[in-house]
């Protein structure tokens, strides 16, 4: 590397890090923030956990039959949920003595339940849940309520079915058929479920596009303050005639953004992912052990080298983008300000593709989004993924025109004088009045 | 003695204005050569484009003889510019500031020790030199930007209203260092100025621009003796009344 261009880089890593907007908002905050989002999600998931297994329950017995004798006993000797059981006379007088008893609910088990029951009719199970405040911690507790419910139906149903047909298992009478669900992809049948397939890829499709526009984000806005900085505060008239070929400076102040860039987007990456595992180890624990690879559904070393290439030529357009739209800004204000029309054009493919495939809209919306550089890098990260290689090659081709087109135009507007003559005005004129 | 400018028919347009008019000027290697003239006369413009930010309307504009139109990055090699309005990078500290300036001339990091040890001894910052230029004041910034104009001892060092922010002191030893640079170094000085005194002081030779073109030149004595006047701002009324 030339050593101008290392002096050139270094002065601009220095001064990007040194700055505490960019230091903190662009590489720390990411991984601050979802490290908090992930910590708080975690804590009230195990307080949740914590909380439904010491609640306290009064029970209004008014039926006194043998089923309400058999809750009962469910009740008090279930390993699974472990209950303080307080008891009471009438369902008043036990809503009553919730807060007495610090108890998250009343169950009522009204008169007749047992005769219902022993007659083949349904009989009827009254939980009243209390709700003080609106926390997670509450919903888990309100929960614990239906579970249980629902698992005293259930072994009541396989007693009832095994004292009226006692030469039929049980089970095999309440479920007689059990349903297999596999997943035709690709030219093989897998042997799971499309569910738990998308259960497993959401992340990695719903996090792609969400990655590729903050890491394009970053990158655009770091490009534009780097220039812009150098108008604001007065020192581009002097590095420009400095004994430096411009190209050298504008790699420089490229490769600067580029590098910090990189940065934001590994520690957005890795925030990104602690939150996604505290979400999906709450919640679909046991998803994510599908095996990818042997599905032909994880990235090969190929792809992993046409990702890398999808990304670099990306962020080197929107770096190139930034730049031609950011010599002609007075400030660093106006630079944002112009930026933020760029992002639009980020905005719109990422957006549309986290939920939408492209094929199935109408023929000028996909030549409209097509023409947007950035749908390509989106497009090639899901193909890859899919193994699509032929398409992968014609979004890298359009990708890598389309950044030598910007390239060069960003190139030459730094070469010539337009840098200091011209300034773009950004102005929406909606709300201002003619005076 | 050579020739270190030689402007001819310098032409520059922005759109329907013409801000320097057929204007033509020849410095000799070694001199300190003032410009001045009132807001909007084209100092600055000419200067800028001296120093290859703008290009020629029409004219040409020669430093040591290369072209600042088509042999720019020569002339680059040459010259050290300071402008009027400048700044310094916020983070970087005043000596990293320095440092990173003289790298793109020091041929080893010996030299690249020497030069910036001259810069810091140029701003007379001392100790603070260590701290980041955002807590600088303006004066110190200006010297800093002075000191990074000098250190490097160029051979055309082109410098738009060198003292301009600085407390009087430093403005005086400003002046005194760029004369003796020069002296020493064999630094032509191609300055502007709205400090007629300063001019006086510092320039072996003047030229008086209004409206783009030069109506005047000759050195500070001559001019005075020439319009009977007793400093340079005389000269510069009776002759913008002239005009």
């Amino acid at each position: 590397m030339p050593r101008a261009l290392v002096n050139l880089l270094t002065k601009e890593i220095k001064e990007l890090l040194r700055d505490p907007k960019i230091l903190v908002g662009t590489v720390l905050m990411p991984v601050i923030m979802f490290g908090l989002l992930g910590a708080v999600f975690n804590t009230s998931i195990s307080s949740t956990q914590e909380a439904a297994k010491n609640i306290s329950i009064i029970v209004v017995d008014e039926d006194e039959g043998a089923v309400s004798s058999y809750f009962k006993s469910f009740m008090e000797g279930s390993p699974e949920f472990k209950f303080k059981i307080y008891y009471s006379d009438g369902l008043d007088d036990a809503l009553q003595k919730l807060p007495q008893y610090n108890a998250s609910g009343v169950v009522l088990l009204p008169k007749g339940l047992s005769e219902n029951i022993s007659k083949g009719m349904r009989g009827q199970i009254r939980a009243y849940v209390a709700i003080s405040t609106l926390s997670i911690v509450e919903q888990g507790k309100a929960s614990v309520f239906q579970s249980f419910l629902e698992a005293f139906n259930k072994v009541l149903s396989l007693q009832i079915i095994a004292g009226s047909i006692p030469s039929k298992d049980p089970t095999f009478v309440s479920n007689p058929i059990l349903g297999g669900y596999y997943t035709y992809f690709n030219g093989k049948v897998l042997d799971f479920s499309p569910q738990m397939i998308f259960g497993t890829l959401s992340t990695q499709i719903m996090m792609m596009p969400i990655v590729i526009m903050i890491m394009l984000f970053t990158t655009m806005t770091m490009a534009a303050t780097a220039v812009a900085i150098e108008k604001e505060t007065k020192t581009l008239e002097t590095l420009l005639t400095l004994p430096v070929n411009r190209v050298t400076i504008l790699v420089g102040k490229l490769s600067g953004s580029l590098f910090v860039a990189i940065l934001g987007t590994i520690s957005y990456v890795i925030g990104f992912n602690y939150y996604m595992t505290s979400l999906t180890g709450g919640i679909g624990a046991g998803l994510e052990k599908i095996d990818l690879s042997a599905l032909g559904l994880s990235i090969t070393p190929i792809g992993y080298a046409l990702l890398g290439m999808v990304f670099f030529i990306s962020i080197v357009a929107t770096l190139a983008l930034a730049v031609s739209f950011s010599v002609f800004s007075e400030d660093v204000r106006s630079a944002q300000t112009s930026m933020s029309y760029i992002y639009i054009v980020i905005l719109v493919p990422a957006l549309l593709l986290m939920f939408m495939d492209l094929n199935t809209l109408s023929l000028p919306a996909q030549i409209l989004l097509y023409a947007i550089p950035f749908t390509h890098t989106i497009v090639a990260t899901k193909e890859i993924l899919m193994g699509n290689y032929t398409t992968v090659a014609i979004n890298l081709t359009y990708l890598a025109a389309f950044t030598i087109v910007v390239l060069y135009v960003a190139a030459k507007l730094f070469t010539t004088e337009k840098v200091f003559t011209t300034k773009l005005k950004f102005k929406i004129r909606l709300f201002q009045r003619e005076r | 003695m050579a020739v270190a400018v030689d402007i001819v028919g310098l032409v520059k347009s922005f759109g329907q204005t013409k801000a320097v008019n057929n204007l033509s000027l020849r410095i000799s290697e070694n001199e300190v050569f003032g410009l001045i003239g009132p807001n909007g006369s084209g100092k600055t413009t000419t200067l800028r484009i001296t120093a290859t930010l703008l290009k020629p309307t029409s004219g040409t504009v020669k430093v040591f003889g290369y072209d600042v139109s088509s042999e720019p990055e020569k002339v680059r090699s040459l010259i050290s510019y300071l402008p009027e309005e400048s700044g310094a990078y916020n983070n970087l500290s005043g000596f990293e500031y320095l440092k990173f300036m003289a790298s793109f001339y020091a041929k080893d990091s010996q030299q690249l020790n020497t030069l910036a040890e001259e810069g810091a001894s140029i701003s007379g910052l001392g100790d603070r030199l260590k701290d980041k230029v955002k807590t600088y004041s303006k004066g110190m910034k200006r010297r800093l930007l002075v000191a990074r104009a000098l250190m490097i001892r160029p051979k055309l060092a082109i410098l738009d209203e060198p003292t301009s922010g600085l407390d009087v002191f430093y403005a005086h030893n400003v002046r005194d260092i760029i004369r003796e640079y020069s002296r020493k170094y064999n630094v032509t000085v191609l300055l502007s100025s709205h400090n007629m005194l300063e001019v006086q002081y510092v320039c072996s030779r003047v030229a008086l621009i209004n409206s783009g073109a030069v109506v005047e030149e000759g050195s500070p004595t001559g001019l005075m003796q020439k319009y009977d006047s007793s400093n340079l701002e005389e000269v510069f009324v009776k002759v913008s009344k002239f005009a």
